[in-house]
């Protein structure tokens, strides 16, 4: 509406990444996780979701840390382009809400040719937005595509992983 | 991060050589124009130029890299700190528990030996009590005639020996009413030590549903203000409206963290506290006491009541003794007053 846009965070692997709020229809725990036998670590499943069959993105699995499919784990519910899917992480955070007049000072884009799956990397936010209006950058956090992850991720083994789409995350 | 690690090692070598390669030429060949020196010494500066800043952008990675590892080994330590507090009250709540069963223990000990001391106290007074009641019923039998000193011994004793009974049986009565209430404090101790651990499961578990609904509605209020992100992206929305539900919303859901933790503190800082140990023991010792000058009476007692006994059957012999010799002196007389007419006749 004013230009502003909010991210939602989350962590895995004891790294804080974050999604566009955008794209994120809901956050789930433990939900009905069908399991089909011999299902790979990356997609161990499917949730249904008002009435669509979503499979399931291991994100601790895809970027080879620990398995983000547990007990506290939080599953966020995404589409994107008609497309749609759950992403499993080790738990969530705030939202990050940045005005249009200071976004550009907070966000750098990330240039294509990062191997996959960071090449699902769309941008950096250089600091919890809600502070580096004052304080300096600590930290910065990376802001996943969630449609190229979805590629990189479930369709890597078919040689059918693109590049990050450019269409899904516009520069600020 | 090998693969730039390994550029920058091959950016390295290039240069080396590359300068390698201009030393032998200049060594070797004859002296070149200067154009082919300035172009080599460029490649070669721009060849080191690329690695350093190559190495500079490694150093700016990694240092990110510590950066964020230190932040997690910060939130580590927070829930490390927490688990450890959860595991001190446990630890003290399982050495509270300790305590009062080995308090229990030791009344049910104490309880045990003053049964069975009072169980001997019992039984010796009622080893007592024919003897007693003989030697009663002997001074109250003492044939009269046996002065005035006599009876008023009699009498005292008598009354000694009754007003003593009446002391140890009002004693004993005392001490058997103290071990019921002995028994009783050890029934309700034991009753308390259930009721602890019963009520430190509830409050475990209470702490346990009290954390699953504070994640629930923190989950909650995290998907209301991601639907508020989306309803302002609408430009029929008040934006003004907007912003202060979701500051609400964001202040319900930071206040949802507390709860548990003060759970926990609260465990670690105020155990419940058993009843009155020391006092229920100094009154057990107290008994215990009791009953031993109890027994050193009854030992003094039957010393007394043997006495007694003897001294009166002494006196039954004398007055035996007594007896006959009246008898004798009776006997005397009748023969003198048989024998009186007689020998008046003769002398007449």
């Amino acid at each position: 509406m004013n230009g502003a846009q909010t991210w939602l965070q989350f962590r895995v692997g004891g790294q804080t990444h974050a999604l566009d709020a955008a794209a994120v229809r809901q956050i789930l725990r433990q939900p009905r996780l069908l399991q089909p036998p011999l299902a790979p670590a990356i997609c161990p499943g499917w949730v249904a979701w008002q009435g669509r069959p979503l499979p399931v993105l291991d994100l601790g699995a895809c970027l080879s840390r620990r398995p983000s499919v547990h007990g506290d784990a939080r599953y966020l519910v995404w589409t994107q382009a008609e497309q749609g899917g759950v992403l499993a992480v080790d738990a969530v955070g705030a939202l990050l809400h940045l005005p249009a007049t200071v976004r550009t000072q907070h966000w750098t884009p990330v240039a294509p040719g990062l191997p996959p799956p960071w090449s699902a990397i769309c941008g950096l936010l250089h600091a919890d937005p809600a502070d580096a209006i004052e304080l300096p950058a600590v930290e910065p956090v990376a802001v996943f595509d969630p449609l190229a992850l979805w590629q990189v991720c479930l369709f890597a083994d078919r040689r059918a992983a693109a590049p990050a789409p450019d269409g899904g995350w516009e520069e600020p | 991060m090998q693969q730039p690690w390994r550029a920058l090692m091959v950016l390295w070598l290039a240069a080396v050589v590359w300068g390698s390669a201009l030393l032998a030429l200049i060594w070797i060949a004859p002296p070149q124009p200067w154009p082919a020196t300035v172009a080599w010494g460029c490649g070669l500066a721009l060849l080191l130029l690329l690695a350093l800043s190559l190495g500079v952008w490694l150093r700016v990675e990694s240092l990110q890299s510590q950066s964020s590892s230190a932040q997690a080994r910060q939130e580590q330590a927070g829930d490390e700190l927490q688990i450890a507090a959860l595991q001190r009250a446990l630890a003290a709540e399982r050495g509270q528990r300790q305590q009062w069963q080995q308090a229990a223990a030791q009344a049910q000990q104490a309880q045990a030996q003053a049964q069975q001391r009072l169980a001997g106290a019992a039984h010796a007074l009622h080893a007592l009590e024919p003897r007693l009641h003989s030697v009663l019923h002997g001074l109250a039998c003492l044939p009269p005639g046996h002065g005035d000193a006599a009876a008023s011994a009699q009498s005292d004793t008598a009354q000694t020996l009754s007003a003593q009974w009446r002391e140890l049986a009002a004693d004993l009565a005392a001490q058997a009413e103290l071990v019921q209430q002995q028994r009783v404090w050890g029934d309700a101790l034991a009753r308390f030590g259930a009721d602890q651990e019963q009520a430190a499961a509830r409050l475990q578990q209470r702490s346990q549903r009290l954390a699953q609904t504070a994640a629930d509605v923190q989950l909650l209020g995290l998907n209301l203000r991601l639907q508020l992100s989306h309803l302002a992206q609408t430009a029929t929305v008040d934006a003004a409206t907007l912003e202060q539900a979701a500051a609400d919303l964001d202040a319900l859901v930071s206040g949802l963290d507390t709860p548990a933790a003060e759970a926990a503190e609260q465990t670690a800082a105020a155990p419940p506290q058993p009843p009155a140990i020391t006092a229920a023991q100094q009154t057990m010792a107290q008994a215990l006491q009791r009953v031993q000058r109890i027994d050193a009476l009854f030992a003094a007692w039957q010393a007394q009541a043997a006495a007694q006994h003897a001294r009166c059957a002494e006196w039954q012999q004398q007055v035996q003794q007594q007896h006959q010799a009246l008898a004798g002196v009776l006997q005397s007389l009748r023969e003198l007053q048989r024998g009186w007419p007689r020998q008046a006749e003769k002398n007449s």
